[in-house]
């Protein structure tokens, strides 16, 4: 097995005293292709926001390449949910493309041609070099999508974060986004997504991580991708860690009502 | 009749006041981008009390104790508002609203309390006094200009120095503020640093223009900007400019109304804001309606032509219309009207240049219907509607590439 790209041990988060991610324990090894699956509310988006180290744990570690998230220097690179995104900003397709080049080039500094070119290149791998001068609210949800790959193509990082790149485009852009994971992989590159499809799992991805606010199980697709797993993961919400979390949300909060969830 | 003749004190007014419309347009940009302009108003607003405690303390008008109050007090509201959102469970834009007017109106307090002692009074922080501006006058280089333009280029040249050095991190944090933490950026110090920069600009504002107008020139201009422009570069330029523009049309309105600039200034922008949704190229409501309106026209008369010709050549119309609604009803009448007008119809019969568009089109009819029913492979009584839907889309490009996709099979 290779060299972990990320390890994460006894990793809890909680949003206002409520956990939302219990106990996590897992690695991913460099090079892999790993999606993250469970249903929705299962921590998925949280755990990439751990990843990513834009949530603090309430307890546990994790490391990126044997260093610790928050101390790391390595540069991640990322595809948010396309909800997230200000479609009005007045960005064009390829501000945003360059936008994956600024953390290399340091304070002050703005991008030149090199950086142009190297954008470019980036759009072309997602066959979307034409419409770079395009407003990105003015793009198809497929080709909004490609703008983002093509950003963290840019990032040129070793490690890709993506929140659910399929979710909702059109067959061109999932077949533009496979064939740019599978030369990421080629490359040595360890790409972690959030992933909806089941079907699609199998032949695809080396990795899976099945998550359901606890880590159902995590490795080798083959190994771990089974009925009985999946049963686990989707059959029916943890009524009790439910419970539980409710209970501490309750207790801290003082409260009675339901307050907003995640 | 308008003199548009301005002394060299109504420039000097009008100096001041495009130095500090600038110097909030700028800001206006960044915080429109983040949708967080309410949080400008909140710290102009919140910087009061810090403002007065600030001149008390000092006795004077010199600005820097000021400004240490003015920024203490900006501090304390963003924290505020961001622990009323934490803990009180109020919504974001509420808890601001509640922080800054709390603030603001003890701050009208205090002045009232302090106003025996001190040379301060509510009216001139609500609107300014940038009309006495050339009163108090310093020496620069040989030259005799208003005291206050001091602070308010003051303002400006921070503010355009930052925008200009922070461009690309502050832009990140603006477009994916997840990616900007990811990538190393110091978030929270860039976040926080544009509203310190709020608040400086706030407290130097303040005393030319009065606290209604930065609340408005943060606002107004980069909103104007942003209906505009598709790009960041071109939005700092357009608002930028007009709040110059809403500088320069306050001045010169307010004294030929013989009214306030300030207020004249903010009125200004507004307009200046309706017109850019009005008017603006492709995305303003009027071009936009003008586009459809021409669009509906157009398709209604080359519809009638059609008709009318097939109907002078004794062939059966193949296009029935429903009578339709009362407003396609409207605008058959209105295209009728518009054909016999331009003399391209008389007696029912095409001529001239109706009859060549009757032929152009009816040509494109035939050409659709015949991709449909080669290409497409649609049955034969489903080819009229998609034809007359797609007719008069067909531009002459499209046309050609059609008609030539025939030839060269049949080469």
């Amino acid at each position: 097995m290779n060299s972990p790209a990320i390890e994460i041990h006894d990793l809890t988060v909680s949003y206002r005293e409520k956990p939302v991610l219990w106990d996590i324990d897992a690695t991913i090894p460099e090079g892999s292709l790993c999606a993250i699956v469970g249903p929705n509310g299962a921590g998925k988006s949280t755990l990439l926001s751990a990843i990513l180290g834009t949530i603090h744990p309430a307890s546990g570690w994790l490391k990126i390449f044997d260093q610790e998230v928050g101390k790391s220097q390595e540069l991640i690179g990322f595809v948010p949910q396309r909800e997230s995104v200000d479609w009005d900003f007045p960005v064009d397709v390829l501000d945003v493309v360059l936008m994956g080049t600024y953390s290399k080039l340091g304070w002050f500094r703005r991008p030149g041609k090199a950086q142009r070119d190297w954008a470019m290149e980036c759009l072309e791998q997602v066959g979307m070099a034409d419409l770079k001068k395009r407003q990105v609210g003015e793009l198809s949800g497929g080709q909004q999508q490609r703008v983002f790959i093509a950003r963290s193509l840019a990032q040129d990082a070793r490690l890709i974060l993506m929140d659910e790149p399929f979710a909702g485009v059109d067959a061109a852009t999932e077949e533009a986004i496979r064939l740019v994971l599978l030369d990421l992989k080629k490359k040595g590159r360890t790409v972690v997504l959030v992933h909806h499809d089941l079907q699609t799992i199998e032949n695809f991805f080396d990795h899976v991580l099945l998550l359901n606010l606890r880590l159902v199980a995590a490795g080798p697709t083959a190994e771990i991708f089974t009925g009985e797993n999946l049963l686990r993961t989707y059959g029916g919400r943890l009524t009790l860690l439910d419970e539980a979390a409710e209970a501490v949300r309750r207790i801290r909060t003082g409260r009675s009502r339901t307050g907003r969830d995640q | 009749m308008i003199d548009l003749q301005l002394t060299p004190v109504s420039w000097q007014i009008m100096m001041v006041a495009a130095c500090a419309a600038a110097a909030c347009g700028l800001l206006g940009v960044q915080l429109v981008l983040r949708r967080r302009a309410m949080l400008g108003d909140a710290i102009a607003h919140g910087v009061l009390p810090g403002l007065v405690i600030g001149f008390v303390v000092s006795g004077s008008r010199d600005l820097f104790p000021m400004l240490v109050g003015a920024l203490i007090a900006a501090i304390f509201v963003s924290i505020l508002a961001e622990w009323l959102r934490e803990h009180a469970g109020v919504d974001g834009g509420a808890a601001l609203g509640v922080v800054f007017t709390s603030l603001f109106a003890l701050g009208i307090i205090l002045i009232e309390i302090f106003a025996r002692d001190v040379d301060l009074d509510a009216g001139c922080v609500l609107y300014g006094m940038v009309e006495y501006a050339p009163i108090h006058q310093v020496e620069w280089f040989g030259y005799s200009v208003p005291r206050s333009l001091t602070p308010v280029l003051g303002a400006l040249l921070l503010n355009l120095g930052a925008t200009v050095l922070f461009w690309k991190e502050w832009k990140l944090c603006a477009f994916d503020p997840q990616l900007a933490r990811a990538s190393r950026l110091p978030f929270q110090t860039l976040e926080q640093g544009l509203l310190v920069l709020v608040a400086i600009t706030s407290v130097a504002c303040f005393e030319a223009v009065g606290s209604v107008l930065v609340i408005a020139m943060i606002a107004v201009p980069a909103t104007i900007g942003h209906v505009l422009c598709d790009r960041m570069s071109s939005m700092v330029i357009v608002s930028t400019l007009a709040g110059v523009v809403s500088a320069v049309l306050g001045t010169v309105g307010a004294i030929q109304l013989e009214t306030g600039v300030p207020g004249m200034m903010a009125v200004s922008s507004g307009g200046l804001l309706v017109g850019a949704v009005l008017l603006a190229p492709g995305r303003g409501l009027i071009p936009a309606a003008t586009r459809n309106f021409s669009w509906t026209m157009r398709v209604e008369m080359e519809d009638i032509l059609a008709e009318s010709h097939l109907q002078s050549m004794d062939s059966p119309p193949d296009h029935t219309d429903s009578a339709g609604a009362p407003s396609s009803r409207f605008f058959r009448i209105l295209a009728t009207w518009l054909l016999w007008t331009l003399g391209y119809i008389r007696n029912g019969i095409p001529v001239g240049r109706g009859e060549r568009m009757a032929r152009t089109l009816l040509k494109k009819r035939s050409l659709w219907k015949r991709f449909a029913a080669e290409r497409m492979g649609l049955a034969s009584d489903h080819l009229d509607e998609p034809a007359h839907r797609i007719e008069h889309h067909l531009d002459d490009d499209l046309t050609r590439r059609l008609e030539s996709g025939f030839e060269s099979e049949e080469d």
